[in-house]
């Protein structure tokens, strides 16, 4: 065997790790994109907004979510306290494989209207906590470029550790973030930590999931934390009452149930 | 009195039943101080307290919506340079803001009682948002729901074939509330000359007369919101007819107010051209409207013409941020120099509207303009800071420019700044 022959099984090999690397994690992060999780999920949800001062505001909203074909449709409604009692939010995500934006509502009591809201910037804070509205979407898998980095345990779980990079400019231009991490558990198919990166490469802000339990056979974070390292202040997503396959009518997901509002009248009782 | 016994016991016996959580409350408590900052003569315009109370309930087999206001003016408590009728309607003031039914029957909710309907998707500008009058003792203000006039009616919403289908029929007419003779903003429709003398409003009794009934069908297509509208109803605003009339002090020329029926049809869309920036449009039709004329002659002063509006506008997304520009034109078919309005009356607005701190502070600023007709240009600008849930403070200030005789300008000397401090609880 000669050099030349050493090289290219060294380049080979080489790529065909890398290859593997990338395919491993594009099929990890398919799996948690995929994973089960009902027909409908219906839930309330706190958003407490802490500052490194010690002051905490609490929103109350409905999380309810149904899956369509070839969609997923997203109805938030905020119904404490009274300053944002009222505004709700919608949002359409469809499968990554159709190729097409998702679409964004938003209605505001002050101006009784449902308001499209433009799609390619999602860096705005989701009421003024540490999300920012990307980071309620779907898993995209495709917006990125993954390589999965190692294997780390997180929470006590065996996670798999994947870095991602956003595969265009417009994408970044859409998230404000140049680089995340992810940390996804091997057995649940649930991403557990992730971490986002600036312009600057500066780690600037971690999500944790802090609770995670079983709702009816599928694996639910019912808490998670979203912390900014460079402002110190901290959002916490707490899901109770989780419930899966409830039977949310389709109302619940078109543009009146914004102005008319979510409550108990349009909500299933069964929940 | 004993059958408001009864009917008091009757409510609070239903207030307390179920759960508390049942019968929601909300409320909010507002110190508000406003004066003027251009005029020859400064003065503190408004300066007192503004409260407003809402109260929902919702069962599997109804809902109840109530929402009131209280407004009270400590200005009339000294000697301000107001009219004793501004005083006596503005000193005290309470005002429903909506309050009505909701009932789920056939596929429909069935709302019956006095609600805010708004149609179209234009922001401070009222192409289909026709619907409802307003109320201008304060002229125009950043937030319409502030100012617009809830009124009765019964409505429907439901889906029909994947069309999102609201009808509506009001019983009754309501038409816009001018401003107070002698208050702040009071809007002299008729001239005080000699000769010329106010006659009472046309009013309209039967219910065939007063009625209006609307229909909107609102579509979501994959990038594209699609509304069809449309409306049977009877100007909020008046027009002046004109008589030749005569009593024991001789022939004067008498003007009467007079609100007309027309029909409008009528279309909005919104679609994302980019992908920070959504594309909006508004369009109706209205094939005969009454206008007034600039020289009635021995006719009643009014002519029938058709008019359309179109207006366009770019809404662009940056972080925590909105900008919006909007460019409407109001058009009168078969214009003729005899009529007193001209023949395209434009408008222009920019907005801007954004949160910063966390959320806490929220700023909105509106610049709107009608540079072709002479009306002149209205900038408001509102910061609200939120100390925490409970406790805000807003300040705001609204100059108003253009000829004296122009929509805003005839009020630029009566520009205001202000500070609001609200508790909600």
């Amino acid at each position: 065997m000669n050099i030349k022959h050493i090289i290219t099984l060294a380049l080979a090999a080489a790529f065909s790790g890398a290859a593997l690397a990338a395919a491993d994690a594009d099929a990890i992060l398919k799996a948690v994109r995929d994973r089960p999780d009902g027909k409908d999920i219906y839930s309330e949800t706190h958003l407490i907004l802490a500052d490194p001062g010690g002051s905490v505001r609490e929103r109350e909203l409905f999380y309810l979510q149904k899956d369509y074909p070839g969609e997923e449709r997203l109805t938030l409604y905020f119904k404490a306290p009274s300053d944002v009692k009222g505004v709700g939010f919608q949002s359409a995500n469809y499968d990554e494989a159709a190729g097409k934006d998702d679409e964004q509502w938003l209605y505001m009591p002050a101006f009784r209207q449902v308001r499209r809201i433009a799609t390619g910037d999602k860096r705005g804070s989701f009421m003024g906590s540490e999300y920012a509205y990307i980071d309620l979407d779907k898993l995209r898998v495709g917006d990125y470029q993954q390589t999965v980095t190692g294997s780390e345990a997180v929470g006590g779980r065996d996670c798999w550790a994947v870095e991602r990079v956003p595969a265009s400019a417009d994408i970044i231009a859409k998230t404000g973030y140049d680089k995340t991490a992810v940390w996804v558990d091997k057995e649940r198919n649930l991403v557990v930590k992730q971490t986002y990166y600036n312009s600057a490469g500066v780690l600037f802000k971690t999500m944790e999931a802090a609770r995670v339990e079983q709702v009816q056979g599928i694996w639910t974070v019912m808490e998670s934390v979203m912390t900014d390292h460079l402002s110190g202040k901290r959002s916490t997503l707490r899901f109770d009452n989780v419930r899966y396959d409830v039977g949310l009518g389709d109302e619940l997901f078109q543009q009146r149930v914004l102005q008319g509002g979510v409550h108990e009248g349009n909500l299933p009782s069964s929940r | 009195m004993r059958c408001l016994n009864w009917m008091a016991a009757g409510l609070a016996g239903w207030l307390m039943s179920g759960t508390a959580a049942a019968h929601e409350f909300q409320g909010e408590l507002t110190l508000r101080a406003f004066g003027r900052v251009s005029s020859d003569t400064p003065l503190v315009n408004y300066a007192g307290t503004r409260m407003q109370l809402r109260y929902e309930h919702h069962t599997q087999g109804f809902s109840v919506y109530a929402e009131g206001r209280f407004r009270w003016n400590g200005v009339f408590m000294g000697d301000p340079p107001y009219s004793q009728a501004a005083r006596d309607a503005y000193e005290f003031a309470f005002d429903l803001r909506e309050a009505y039914v909701q009932v789920p029957w056939a596929g429909f909710d069935w709302s019956l009682g006095w609600q805010q309907v708004v149609w179209g998707k234009a922001d401070q500008l009222r192409i289909l948002d026709q619907i409802n009058p307003l109320d201008l003792r304060e002229f125009v203000l950043l937030d319409m729901k502030d100012y617009r006039k809830p009124i009765p009616m019964l409505r429907l919403n439901g889906m029909v074939r994947q069309w999102e289908t609201e009808l509506l029929y009001v019983p009754t007419f309501t038409p816009i509330d001018f401003a107070k003779p002698g208050s702040e903003y009071a809007f002299q429709l008729i001239p005080n000359v000699p000769g010329v003398r106010e006659l009472p409003s046309a009013s309209y009794d039967n219910v065939g007369e007063r009625g209006q009934a609307g229909m909107r069908l609102s579509r979501s297509f994959e990038g594209l919101d699609l509304s069809l509208v449309g409306l049977y109803t009877r100007d909020s605003i008046p027009v002046l007819s004109q008589s030749l009339e005569a009593d024991l002090l001789g022939p004067y020329v008498g003007l009467r107010k007079q609100y007309h029926r027309f029909f409008m049809a009528g279309t909005s869309f919104a679609a994302p051209v980019s992908g920070s920036t959504v594309l909006r449009g508004e369009f109706y039709y209205i094939p005969a409207k009454t206008f007034m004329l600039k020289d009635a002659g021995l006719s009643d002063g009014l002519e029938r013409r058709g008019e359309v509006a179109a207006m366009l506008a770019l809404d662009y997304t940056y972080g925590n941020w909105l900008f919006s520009v909007q460019a409407l034109n109001r058009t009168i078919i078969d214009w003729a120099p005899r009529l007193s309005n001209a023949e395209n009356t434009p408008t222009f607005t920019v907005s801007a509207q954004g949160n910063s701190f966390d959320g806490r502070l929220e700023t909105r600023i509106f610049l709107a303009a009608m540079p072709v007709t002479g009306d002149g240009s209205w900038l408001q600008v509102k910061n609200t800071y939120s100390f925490d849930d409970h406790f805000s403070t807003a300040f705001v200030v609204d100059l108003m420019q253009g000829p004296k005789d122009g929509f805003f300008g005839r009020f630029s000397d009566r520009d205001r700044v202000g500070l609001e401090l609200t508790y909600r609880f």
